[in-house]
């Protein structure tokens, strides 16, 4: 019971966070708000018992990689776009549309779920309960004997595909000598033109 | 003989591949070697084939493999050598080493050395596949490829506008007669299932066809013979194929290609005996080309387009004898005309070796001299040209001239005659307007310049003189007759057909043989009176005298003007008509509507495009926001 | 059934509602948002709400797998991350914006 309220309550502050994170003009604050809504989403993890998981997620989601966009964001100064149009010229149609298609989704997990339209949603029991998992030496033996037995060739190509995306950003990030790329530049607060296509051939 | 015969055709092919990669950087100099080397094999293999053929009833057949296999159409890649595959593998090889020789010679230094030796062997190959086929489909292969060959050689000076136009005229005129050879080579499938000689032979020995059927037939083959060996109307190409290098016009255009097409007639002996109206043609257009191409030989200046008109009148007389079924007759002139006209094409070449690259016989003269090797084996190649006891041209013309007397067609011995005659004219005052007179009619730089030719050129020349003054024995009348006898198995089946006994002998007409070899001594009396007696104001007074007939014969009977003011400007015009009322209405317009169409088309759906990305993930979010609503409608419905 | 007798005690479906509304609203922010940096914090969220199912659905079944997954899942995030703030930059650097809707030289 206790768990289920804390379900629920971190699961607010986590869908609050995350409003917070695509409603804020100032990016710091988005991406704090971001981190926030991390943590929150950590802790769920933790209700479920995937500690090991959960610490990745503060550490490596919440640590490193928002650490990257803070480092980003510091470094290219981007406070001038505070002035500007924040959203874009969809933004209605796509709220419009999103707020559907989450509607759409809840029924579709109420069908699913209450198994009283045809359907059910049956647990396979696969071997790691909570007690189970306790008698194997806890969450962190499991995860890694698990990860390491079935997942090792996936785990290398993970390894490969960071590091073809390390190489990938330097090379992007890399100052040309000649400003080659340079075609089309926008003075700030620029708005996109409304044009329609013209006759150009 | 089935182990090596397959090399004949093969080690030419090897030489042009070789060359052709590695001349350009690697061989450049050198690459007269390796073709002359597989010439030289190809020819001694031909002389063993030659020893063993001899006296074979059946021909030596060797299916190399399956070439083409499409339902019931079925044609084997395969080799034949009989007789008279023997005797022209023996011409092609021998002649053809002989040019490849006086080649090194002739084209030395040319920037294109390599590229010259690698298309001889090409046609080297093709013209052996051509001869060794046994089937009309393979026959075909390399009746084409000779065809493409000769473009190529004809042009092989590609930089002149005249010599790229006369390698195309070539090559297009040979279209219209191939056109009609291909017809009949697929109505001789159609008619009889198959296209080996053998099995059609058998087949019109059976009556497996109606005579309008044979008839077809025969005149569809003669038409590609016609365009081939240059006849009447299609012999418009072979003058301007003198454009190409000389020993290209010794080998393909007088000593070899050309004589593809008697060969070939020769080789349907047994369809035509079977079609008497197809060997009237035959002998009919035979004689009059004889004829009317000695005419022009009369008044032309360049002594190779001389040499040309000569060719197409012989080539006349070959045809004049298959038209009245003197086969054997006519494949011995081809054989000597092989020898004295590469001779004579060489010769011509040393000359204008030595003068400089001049052609006109009217800036040359007294060259007898000066340049000896060449007179003396060029004056053997005009008296076997002329038709002079005894060099081989007396015998094979003789020969055919005979057998049209016997046959009984005085019109054709007539005609034959007068040709002999004229043709003896021509060729000494050609002779006589060269090497005769009292100074060389040309500059002085060139005067000081005339030089006999290396040896890689006297000597071909040397060989090919003994040929031409020997050759004939082969060919004597009656019982002495070697090459008819040795003929005789590939020829039996239509000497049959038309009745003639299996002994060939022709007796040994005195008069007639006095006769010819009266007109041709007539014939260079005249032209000794003409050109070295009164040659200060006799020419030009007859040139006045005659000057309509003189300018009508100088511009070949206007046949080419008549040719572009009717066929070449009806295609022309023809194709300009369709260019601008089909082309450009109908097919551009196609195009040109798809196009329109997809670029409306285009502009129409091109907003959908709006090159930023949050667009496109909203058509994402709409994807999204359909299977969904699928996936309620399903579950709640 | 969306718990099971001995396992977590929380059902199944509240994760895919809670994963839902994440998803949405990280879809929310990556079509209205202008400015790029939001757009990846969208997409940071989206693939939590990715990671928040895998997380469930493991307790739920009792298997590793959707755990073992969360990991690459993050692997690929972080990978997501260097490059596209490597492109954000260089995007920066040459266009001197990053409001996305600018960017439009791929139109038709």
């Amino acid at each position: 019971m206790v768990e289920k309220i804390l379900f629920i309550i971190f699961a607010v502050l986590t869908v609050a966070g995350a409003i917070g994170t695509i409603t804020r003009k100032n990016m710091i604050h988005g991406l704090l708000l971001l981190v926030f809504t991390f943590l929150n989403v950590a802790a769920i993890f933790f209700l479920t018992q995937a500690y090991f998981v959960a610490m990745i997620q503060i550490l490596v989601y919440a640590g490193a990689i928002m650490v990257l966009f803070v480092f980003v964001l510091m470094f290219l100064n981007l406070r001038s776009f505070q002035q500007e149009k924040q959203t874009h010229r969809q933004r209605w149609i796509a709220l419009v549309l999103s707020v559907l298609v989450l509607v759409e989704f809840v029924a579709v997990l109420y069908g699913v779920t209450k198994a009283k339209y045809g359907f059910s949603l049956a647990s396979v029991q696969g071997g790691y309960s909570p007690d189970q998992i306790a008698a194997a030496g806890g969450n962190n033996q499991v995860f890694a004997k698990a990860l390491f037995n079935d997942m090792l060739l996936p785990f290398e190509v993970a390894s490969v595909v960071l590091l073809v995306a390390m190489v990938g950003a330097i090379i992007m990030v890399k100052k040309e000598k000649h400003g080659q790329m340079a075609t089309r530049q926008w003075e700030p607060g620029a708005e996109p033109a409304l044009d329609v296509a013209e006759e150009e051939v | 003989m089935e182990s090596y015969i397959w090399l004949i055709p093969v080690l030419p092919l090897a030489a042009f591949i070789l060359t052709i990669i590695f001349g350009r950087w690697w061989i450049k100099e050198q690459a007269h070697w390796l073709p002359i080397l597989a010439m030289a094999a190809s020819f001694g293999l031909s002389i063993a084939a030659f020893v063993q053929i001899r006296g074979a009833e059946e021909p030596v057949i060797l299916n190399l493999f399956k070439w083409f296999s499409v339902g019931s159409f079925q044609v084997p890649f395969g080799l034949q050598v009989d007789q008279l595959t023997s005797i022209m593998l023996l011409v092609v090889t021998g002649v053809g080493l002989l040019i490849f020789i006086y080649s090194k010679g002739y084209m030395h230094g040319d920037p294109g050395y390599y590229r010259f030796f690698a298309y001889l062997s090409l046609f080297a190959f093709s013209m052996l596949m051509l001869v060794m086929a046994n089937n009309y489909l393979l026959l075909y292969f390399g009746w084409e490829a000779v065809g493409l060959c000769s473009y190529y050689l004809i042009g092989f000076f590609y930089h002149k506008p005249e010599a790229a136009a006369a390698g195309k005229k070539a090559f297009i005129v040979n279209r219209v007669g191939d056109f009609g050879f291909g017809l009949g080579v697929m109505l001789i499938f159609v008619t009889f299932g198959t296209l080996d000689y053998t099995g059609v032979f058998e087949a019109v020995g059976q009556g497996q066809a109606s005579n309008g059927i044979l008839l077809a037939i025969a005149l569809l083959l003669f038409m590609g013979a016609m365009g081939k060996s240059a006849q009447f109307p299609l012999h418009v190409w072979l003058p301007d194929a003198m454009e190409g290098p000389t020993p290209v016009s010794a080998l393909i255009h007088a000593a070899t290609m050309v004589t593809a097409g008697v060969y070939m007639v020769a080789r349907s002996s047994v369809i035509f005996a079977h079609a008497p109206t197809a060997m009237w043609v035959v002998g009919g257009i035979g004689a009059f080309t004889a004829l009317f191409a000695s005419f022009i030989g009369i008044a032309q200046k360049d002594i190779k387009k001389v040499l040309a008109y000569s060719t197409v009148s012989q080539l006349g007389y070959m045809f004049m004898a298959l038209g009245v079924g003197a086969w054997s007759a006519a494949i011995f002139h081809l054989m000597a005309h092989a020898f004295f006209k590469a001779l004579l094409f060489l010769g011509a070449g040393s000359v204008i070796h030595s003068m400089s690259g001049e052609q006109d016989m009217g800036r040359m003269g007294a060259l007898a001299r000066r340049i000896p090797a060449t007179w003396i084996t060029f004056m053997a190649g005009g008296l076997a040209l002329s038709g002079i006891f005894p060099f081989a041209g007396f015998w094979s013309k003789d020969e055919i001239l005979g057998a049209t007397f016997k046959e009984g067609v005085y019109i054709m011995w007539g005609v034959g005659i007068l040709a002999a005659f004229i043709t003896a004219f021509y060729t000494f005052r050609m002779i006589f307007v060269t090497f005769w007179g009292k100074e060389t009619r040309s500059d002085e730089a060139t005067v000081k310049h005339i030089h006999e030719s290396p040896k890689a050129m006297t000597v071909p020349l040397i060989i090919l003189a003994i040929a031409s003054t020997l050759g004939g024995f082969l060919g004597m009348p009656g019982q002495l007759n070697v090459l008819g006898k040795f003929l005789e198995p590939v020829f039996a089946v239509a000497d049959e057909v038309l009745g003639r006994e299996a002994e060939r002998i022709v007796t040994m007409d005195v008069v007639l043989m006095a006769i010819s070899v009266g007109v041709a001594l007539l014939g260079i009396t005249m032209a000794w009176y003409v050109y070295v007696r009164r040659a200060a104001d006799l020419p030009e007074k007859l040139g006045a005298r005659f000057g309509i007939a003189y300018k009508i014969v100088y511009n070949k009977f206007y046949i080419d003007e008549f040719y572009a003011a009717t066929f070449v400007r009806a295609a022309v015009d023809g194709s300009r008509w369709v260019w601008k009322h089909f082309d450009e209405l109908i097919i551009d317009g196609a195009v040109n509507g798809m196009g329109w169409l997809w670029q409306r088309g285009g502009t129409a759906v091109r907003p959908i495009q709006t090159g930023r990305v949050q667009n496109y993930m909203l058509g994402i979010f709409a994807g999204l926001f359909v299977v969904m609503t699928v996936i309620v409608v399903v579950m709640f419905a | 059934m969306s718990t099971v007798p001995g396992g977590i005690p929380i059902p199944v479906d509240w994760y895919l509602y809670l994963s839902a509304a994440l998803f949405m609203v990280g879809a929310v922010g990556i079509l209205t948002r202008r400015n790029l940096f939001i757009m990846l914090f969208s997409l940071e969220l989206m693939m939590n709400a990715v990671n928040i199912n895998l997380v469930g659905f493991s307790g739920f079944h009792q298997n590793m797998t959707g755990q073992n997954f969360v990991l690459f899942t993050m692997a690929i995030a972080a990978a997501e991350a260097a490059v596209g703030l490597a492109i954000a930059t260089a995007l920066f650097r040459n266009k001197k914006t990053l409001m996305v809707d600018l960017f439009d030289t791929m139109k038709g």
